[in-house]
């Protein structure tokens, strides 16, 4: 199975848009996944026909009964978050931003005046797609444990990629090197980094393709707004050739990727000249995995 | 004055907000490059003269195998999967350790101790009037909080201070926005860009932080994140036009406000506005 991952670094350098054009140009059915689950996009430009809401659970979160806590501090003390704070009122409270779900105040406490509960973190979903299957999901804004909802719909994508037959796994990766990141990675083919010709975006696929070489993951590379900075993709290019990452090609500067995000749209459906540079880097693409 | 500088959508300008602002401040300023999985504040601000360097360290348990009964206390008390048994021998995995310490409280035997393991690296240096503070994730490494709540607690500043917050809207952002006293959102005039507003609005809110928008790459098309801005009761503070003047300029890793001149204005008005929505706590924003 080819499992293509859509990775940048930096954010903003054309991911989804890339992604939504890849599987309208994948022989279907496709299974494409939305893996930036914190700001997820990609259903915006697809408009999926949607399944039902499955709830995220994931970590913990402490709870401190009011009517067993005889306010000693221990808990306190021994949480290395500071997660748990004195009220007003002299009551001890769990500040739930700050708490990591663990678990050490439970231990302390004298009076098991404690409790951790598992919180919904989010939801995920399944989505059919005129070109296939589609999966996506949402974080709660501002929740943790973004790398488990990733890992779970990595595996829920594979799953779904082998009953239903799909050629193909694309997948939309979310920004950065972190912790959803790697877990994006799991079981990767290939990783098609979309760069962007300015310092930000050299030093990030930098730090990206450093991750991948980690993480044995190959990389393929291809440059979106090549003509805002001419010197800086040559640069890329050369980074390209040294680190042996495969070259894909470039995109020009357009306003079409604005266009088509506000017409619901992929960028194949709007401009000619930017449609013939995302169809040959994904020619490209299928010439060097040997996708039909 | 800390203010957060986040966005939601990645690419929507946060860094080249923070820069700007920084070297269109009036007097010294600190700003603190949060975004520490990639840290591009250095490539603007690069540093004039020396740069300290300290290591970010997370604890994680040690096995002392003499003492170890491989009762398995440790890996039930682990709630992040970090110990385990295998064949009456204990493992940690120090990658999924969140170093809380709950492992060394239930070992009866004493056979934990804390080592601490490097995660990222924290430098500050000086560009003119600008203390610049960075943390830099290593490679390979997941826990990005650490590193961002390591720089924010290292930094104690008497000047107003920026914050250049990680993109997205989990726990990073978090980290990096509940440290502040109040928030600039950093938006484009996309559908992607007005939908991950919302989600961004949402964690400045649950946060009770006060906050203000502001819109880059402003088209003209009378648009959705106006409208928007104006049902939710939300302060739109500034508009940054689209030139691709600014796209090369920032691509070349120059100020804009410097090399385009005529944009220095827009940056100083933003520190107007912030001061005016800082000053304002009756709760409007």
């Amino acid at each position: 199975m080819h499992e293509w991952v859509i990775l940048s670094g930096k954010g903003g350098t054309g991911k989804t848009s890339l992604a939504a054009a890849f599987a309208t140009l994948a022989r279907a059915p496709v299974m494409l996944t939305d893996c930036d689950v914190d700001a997820a996009d990609l259903h915006l430009l697809i408009e999926p026909e949607w399944g039902t809401r499955i709830p995220f659970f994931a970590g913990y979160k402490a709870h401190v009964e009011e009517t067993s806590c005889v306010r000693c501090g221990t808990c306190q003390q021994a949480c290395r978050f500071q997660a748990i704070q004195s009220r007003a009122d002299g009551v001890l409270a769990v500040n739930a931003f700050r708490c990591e779900g663990c678990g050490s105040c439970q231990t302390v406490c004298p009076h098991a005046a404690i409790a951790l509960t598992q919180p919904q973190r989010g939801y995920w979903q399944k989505g059919i797609i005129r070109f296939g299957h589609f999966l996506h999901a949402q974080l709660d804004p501002g929740a943790e444990n973004s790398g488990k909802l990733v890992a779970l719909l990595r595996r829920e994508a594979r799953r779904l990629a082998e009953e239903k037959g799909c050629s193909i796994m694309i997948t939309d990766g979310p920004p950065g090197i972190g912790c959803p990141v790697i877990a994006s990675l799991a079981d990767a083919t290939q990783i098609v980094l979309i760069a962007e010709p300015s310092c930000s975006g050299y030093h990030d696929a930098e730090r990206l393709i450093l991750l991948a070489k980690q993480f044995a993951c190959p990389v393929s590379i291809c440059v979106n707004k090549w003509d805002i900075n001419p010197a800086m993709t040559d640069a890329l290019h050369r980074l390209a050739e040294k680190a042996q990452v495969h070259w894909l090609g470039c995109i020009r500067y357009s306003s079409a990727f604005v266009t088509a995000q506000r017409k619901h749209k992929t960028i194949l459906e709007i401009d000619t000249a930017v449609a013939d540079d995302v169809r040959q880097i994904w020619k490209n693409m299928c010439v060097h995995t040997a996708y039909r | 004055m800390k203010i957060c500088i986040a966005s939601g959508k990645g690419g929507t300008g946060k860094t080249l907000l923070s820069v700007n602002l920084a070297c269109q401040a009036l007097g010294s300023v600190t700003l603190l490059d949060c975004d520490v999985e990639e840290p591009n504040v250095h490539l603007f601000l690069p540093p004039g003269g020396a740069v300290q360097q300290e290591t970010v360290t997370c604890p994680h348990p040690v096995v002392d195998v003499a003492r170890c009964t491989a009762c398995g206390a440790c890996v039930k008390a682990c709630l992040f999967h970090a110990l385990a048994r295998v064949r009456g021998r204990l493992f940690t995995f120090p990658e999924l350790c969140h170093g809380c310490g709950r492992c060394l409280r239930v070992c009866s035997s004493g056979a934990l101790a804390e080592a601490p393991r490097g995660v990222g690296v924290l430098r500050t240096w000086s560009f003119e009037q600008v203390r610049v503070g960075e943390g830099r994730l290593n490679i390979g490494e997941g826990m990005a909080p650490a590193v961002i709540k390591a720089l924010l607690a290292r930094s104690v500043a008497s000047t107003p201070v920026l914050v250049d917050a990680p993109p997205g809207t989990s726990c990073s952002v978090v980290a990096a926005m509940e440290a502040c006293d109040g928030v600039l959102l950093v938006t484009e005039p996309t559908p992607f860009g007005l939908h991950d507003l919302t989600l961004a609005v949402a964690v400045a809110r649950q946060l009770k932080k006060p906050f203000g928008v502001i819109l880059n790459r402003a088209d003209g098309q009378t648009g959705t994140v106006e409208a928007y801005c104006q049902a939710e009761n939300i302060a739109l503070l500034a508009k940054l036009p689209l030139d691709r003047r600014i796209a090369e300029a920032s691509s070349k890793g120059q100020l804009v406000s410097r090399v385009l001149p005529e944009y220095a204005p827009f940056f100083q008005q933003v520190w107007r506005s912030m001061e005016r929505m800082m000053a304002c706590t009756n709760g409007s924003y």
